[in-house]
């Protein structure tokens, strides 16, 4: 045979493509969940999965090479990215992973040596993938949650770390780099969907990513985006602005739209079918570009509000917080704000009188029949001076205080049977410093069925430099939620996390617009001191003695 | 006695009053008299930080160094209501008060002019120490268990000692006041000057009385002597004259390496106890070290000690806050709206020159009235309370009293209503101003500077004028010193007028 160059290219392609092919074992899926929620909510959930099996950290086929490079150079075992808008409570009901409004970073490293420096490179690179200013997350508002778990992972308790930014604004420059980590980007597949012009008006929106990389040696980078949607019925012309159209994503081993929660499946067209696993849906074929799917939902019991239900909006944003401190004493389960299958109620806020003193209060009761082991998980800015010795913990049977206490576990890590010994102990505290870290603390919580615990903490407000305060600085700062995550092998549950209310605390403020006046005003006074200080210790000039050279008492002692 | 004894169970009954009535926690929060320097708050967080195995000086809330928080170890939240406190803090009161009525007694003793002194002592110490005691800042600071209590007992009690001559305790008391808050520091300067003062008095006191009794026997001696001795020639009486002058004169180099002596001495004896009670903080402090023996074992003992990582870390909570004025809370002084409205860059500058003024200061002050210590004392003490980063009300008092205590400077001062009138203002305005910008948010944070402004330097102006009329008293000495001793001669154009005004 002659081996002419055409053909010798030929082979060298072959054989490229097939190792290739053998090198990425990579497999993607895409879902939709449409979910109902309580209160005319709707849930569109949208998960990208990417699995790749022995990764080599060269190639990469549809694993995004950028998270590749993040994984491998900075020792991650697992990374959790999220940006939110808008608040989820859990009286809509529960929807597994949610996320805290603002921008919310974890990450677990292979070992716990030089945790902070890693992580803020970690959060640098975050935020130069995503132009979020992510960066700003440094040891000031980011820490070390020892007992909250976020992942799968054993034993990760040190080697993570957390940082939430509350006021992290999320729009449509944090989704286009989001959107072309997919594969397909938005061109084609349920990604097509998100037009960003619409994304932005709903109810709540979160995007995430989530690298996971299992002992099995396999990496998934999982992206995830939550839209909560208040309507009665939809179309996804209506809320997407398109209707499905267009191929489904060559790369995408299976695409598929699952319905739950909904009474009527009749109701929709096209109707769904079963698709196995109990569920109900639609898998999504190539066949789909002939015609556009605009899946119409349309209950046959309508109600006089179609639509928006704008008078329900106020209704519940009225109701999220602070009005549910006075049903403390009742049993919060007979409540209106709970859904059927809540398992928790969380509730906080601040009690404040003046601007300088307050206290963080934290409700949180059980709703399940058993009992419910919960750490919690409190961090706080170091302006918010936490005086540890006023956490106390109340319970609503017998109204009466729980006496905490206090395990310093840190030594012994993972030691799970001892945590829920008590109702209620101390795990851990770490003290403030101005201007860097922030004050933690952990408790471990038993909870009865139907038992609610206040959980409150007093503080004392730092006062920051003019030039610390951000610009709009009457508004007040953002202070992240507590996190609150369930623990026990009882519930066959997964380890859920649950997120308070995210609160909002005003400090005193200086007057912005005079700096140079105070500056002025006060160094003459010390000008004046010592000035006048000189004058008077070396001029001789002007001193006289009074005329009379007989004393003259401010205190006459002849009246006494 | 019957006066003195009813005023001081007056004072007594208005502060268990006060305690029975719960006035404790009303006043806890204001901002006058509770600092993050003195409040008790801080002190429980830091106490209940300690039993829970983590820094008491996390979280930036306490400041004091670690003795108070071994003295005080055994204080919880309940202990707002704990009499032993109460009673403590009662004590430290009247202690003050009585010290101040024992000093102000004494300065009058050494007073020549004999119908004034007669007359001012039966009043001046009692109404001092009562204005001390009875006044209602001072009332409250005892009712919110300010910790500046502490450092006002301990630089009364230095003068004290001073004034008795006792260079060791003497030093030792400011050092502890030194200790608690580093500028009294200052103070070693002036203390040991009237240490040196009060000795060569009570030696000539001594001296004189041996004298006279030696005297009186020698002059019965002598008269025959003498009669005998008119005899001869005047050349030999000035022969004698020079020999007794030269005598003075080695008296006078004894006497000046004496003084020398001294001041080494005394601020060796200073830095001593300071440095002792540092290492003994330190000792308390890390609990993982127990004795000295495992501190020299350390082989990196010098690294750690110098790197600050290890050793005294409780210095950067406690003095380095104090100087660094890191604590930018609202109080009565000058700093902590200046250090507001900076730009972040001037800081150090600024705040390394303010305090450096204050320290300089006191050298043109020490030279000129390094002759008259008790009022040098009581000029440093105030300009040291006046501008430091956290002061409180109470401190008002107590410079009232340590510069009133020296009558004849009173006499000189102008503008005295003014300056009542001003106090009463700006005092009456001080809680009002705070509460519309911090309680009820109608305000902004310029009224309580301004008015926190003027109060500091209303206090600065009535320093000016008691240094003002200090000089007038000690320039008029000088010259009376003159005019007895030679022929009138006068350095200044002024002084000249004085006099023929006064001749005339």
């Amino acid at each position: 045979m002659k081996h002419t160059p055409l053909t010798i290219l030929f082979f060298l392609f072959f054989s490229l493509y097939f190792g290739c092919l053998a090198q990425s074992q990579d497999k993607y899926t895409e879902a939709l969940t449409i979910k109902k929620l309580n209160k005319n909510k709707l849930l569109f959930k949208f998960d990208f999965n990417t699995i790749s099996k022995n990764p080599n950290y060269q190639n990469y086929f549809l694993f995004p090479k950028t998270f590749g490079n993040l994984v491998k150079e900075n020792s991650l075992e697992y990374l959790r990215f999220s940006l939110t808008q808008g608040m989820y409570h859990l009286k809509y009901g529960e929807i597994g992973r949610y996320s805290p409004p603002g921008g919310e970073l974890i990450a677990t490293f292979e070992t716990k040596e030089d945790l902070e420096s890693k992580f803020r490179t970690v959060s640098r690179k975050i935020s130069g993938i995503f132009g979020t200013s992510q960066k700003f997350s440094d040891l000031t508002i980011s820490a070390q949650p020892f007992y909250t778990e976020f992942n799968s992972l054993e034993s990760t308790s040190q080697r993570t770390h957390y940082s939430s930014l509350p006021r992290e604004p999320v729009c449509t420059e944090n989704l286009t780099p989001w959107l072309k980590l997919l594969p397909c980007r938005s061109k084609a597949g349920l990604a097509s969907l998100l037009n960003p012009i619409k994304l932005y008006d709903l109810f709540y929106h979160s995007m995430s990513v989530e690298v996971t990389r299992s002992q099995e040696n396999s990496l998934s980078f999982h992206q995830q985006l939550l839209l909560v949607v208040e309507l009665k019925e939809f179309k996804f012309s209506q809320i997407f602005g398109t209707p499905l159209i267009g191929p489904i994503c060559p790369f995408s081993s299976q695409t598929k739209i699952q319905i739950e929660g909904f009474s009527d499946y009749s109701s929709f067209t096209p109707t769904p079918e079963e698709i196995g696993n109990n569920q109900v849906g639609f898998i999504l074929k190539e066949n789909l570009n002939k015609k556009d799917f605009n899946l119409h939902y349309s209950p046959k019991e309508k109600t006089n509000n179609n639509g928006y239900n704008h008078n329900n909006i106020g209704n519940d944003n009225s109701n999220n917080g602070n009005d549910n401190n006075n049903n403390f004493n009742n049993n919060g389960i007979n409540d209106e704000n709970i859904s059927k299958n809540q398992s928790i109620k969380l509730n906080r806020f601040l009690k404040e009188s003046g601007k300088i003193r307050g206290g963080v209060i934290t409700q949180i009761t059980n709703l399940e029949k058993n009992d419910l082991h919960l750490t919690l998980y409190d961090s706080l800015p170091w302006f918010m001076r936490v005086y540890f010795h006023t956490l106390t913990i109340k319970s609503n049977f017998e109204n009466k205080e729980i006496e905490i206490t206090d395990l310093n576990l840190e030594s012994e890590q993972g030691n799970e049977s001892n945590l829920f010994a008590n109702q209620a102990s101390l795990l851990r505290i770490q003290t403030s410093q101005d201007h860097g870290r922030p004050s933690i603390f952990e408790l471990a919580l038993v909870l009865k069925p139907g038992e609610t615990f206040q959980i409150s903490v007093d503080y004392l407000k730092g006062f920051l430099n003019f030039e610390e305060h951000p610009f709009d600085g009457n508004r007040g700062f953002d202070i992240a939620p507590a996190i609150v995550s369930m623990h026990g092998k009882k519930q066959n549950l997964k380890k859920r996390i649950y997120y308070t209310d995210s609160l909002l605390l005003m400090l005193p403020t200086p007057d912005f617009t005079m700096p140079y006046n105070v500056m002025t005003i006060t160094t003459t006074a010390f000008l004046i001191w010592y000035g006048s200080f000189l004058n008077n210790l070396t001029g001789r000039a002007g001193l006289k003695l009074k005329k009379k050279s007989k004393a003259k008492w401010i205190i006459k002692p002849d009246k006494f | 006695m019957i006066l003195q004894f009813s005023l001081i169970l007056l004072g007594i009954l208005l502060r268990v009053a006060g305690y029975h009535f719960d006035l404790s926690s009303f006043y806890n929060q204001k901002f006058e008299y509770v600092t993050p320097f003195t409040s008790f708050d801080n002190l429980i967080e830091a106490v209940h930080l300690m039993s829970h195995g983590t820094s008491p000086y996390g979280g930036s809330h306490f400041h004091l160094p670690p003795i108070y928080l071994w003295l005080f170890r055994w204080v919880d939240q309940d202990s707002y209501s704990n009499w032993g406190l109460r009673i403590i803090f009662i004590l430290i009161d009247l202690i003050c008060c009585l010290l101040l009525f024992l000093i102000i007694k004494q300065t009058l003793l050494q007073q020549k002019n004999k119908v004034l002194k007669q007359k001012l002592e039966r009043i001046l110490p009692v109404a001092i120490s009562s204005i001390y005691f009875l006044n209602p800042f001072t009332i409250t600071s005892c009712l919110v268990y300010c910790m500046g209590n502490f450092t006002r007992l301990f630089i009364l009690l230095s003068i004290y000692f001073a004034m008795n001559a006792n260079l060791v305790l003497s030093t030792f008391v400011l050092s502890l006041a030194a200790y608690t808050e580093v500028t009294p520091a200052l103070l070693i300067i002036p203390m040991i000057l009237y240490c040196i003062k009060q000795r060569s008095q009570l030696f000539k006191s001594k001296l004189n009385i041996n004298k006279n009794q030696e005297k009186e026997k020698e002059q019965k001696q002598k008269e025959e002597k003498e009669e005998k001795q008119k005899k001869v020639k005047k050349n030999q009486k000035q022969k004698k004259e020079k020999k007794t002058k030269q005598n003075n004169n080695k008296e006078k180099q004894q006497n000046n390496s004496k003084i020398y002596l001294q001041w080494f001495f005394g601020l060796f004896l200073f830095f001593f106890w300071w440095a002792l009670l540092l290492i003994l903080s330190q000792l308390m402090f890390n609990s993982n070290i127990t004795n000295i023996k495992t501190l020299t074992n350390d082989p990196n003992f010098f690294q750690h000690f110098f790197s600050n990582s290890h050793y005294f870390t409780f210095l950067k909570h406690t003095y380095y806050f104090l100087l660094n004025i890191t604590d930018l809370t609202p109080n009565i002084g000058l700093y902590w709206y200046l250090l507001t409205e900076t730009f972040v860059v001037f800081r150090q500058f600024l705040v390394f020159t303010l305090q450096f003024i204050n320290v300089i200061g006191l050298i043109p002050l020490t030279l000129r009235f390094h002759s008259y210590p008790l009022f040098l004392l009581a000029i440093t003490t105030s300009s040291i309370t006046i501008l430091k980063a956290y002061p409180t009300l109470a401190d008002f008092p107590f410079l009232f009293c340590l510069l009133v205590m020296q009558p004849k400077l009173l006499e000189n001062t102008r503008y005295r209503t003014f300056f009542i009138r001003g106090f009463q203002v700006v005092i009456g305005l001080l809680s009002p101003f705070y509460k519309i910008w911090i309680q009820d948010g109608t305000g902004n944070a310029n009224y309580l500077f301004g008015i926190s402004l003027s109060f500091s330097f209303a206090e600065i102006l009535v320093l000016m004028e008691m240094i003002r009329s200090a000089m007038i008293v000690i320039t008029n000495e000088k010259d009376k010193k003159k005019e007895k001793n030679s022929k009138p001669y006068y350095i200044s154009t002024p002084n000249k007028k004085l006099h023929s005004k006064k001749d005339k």
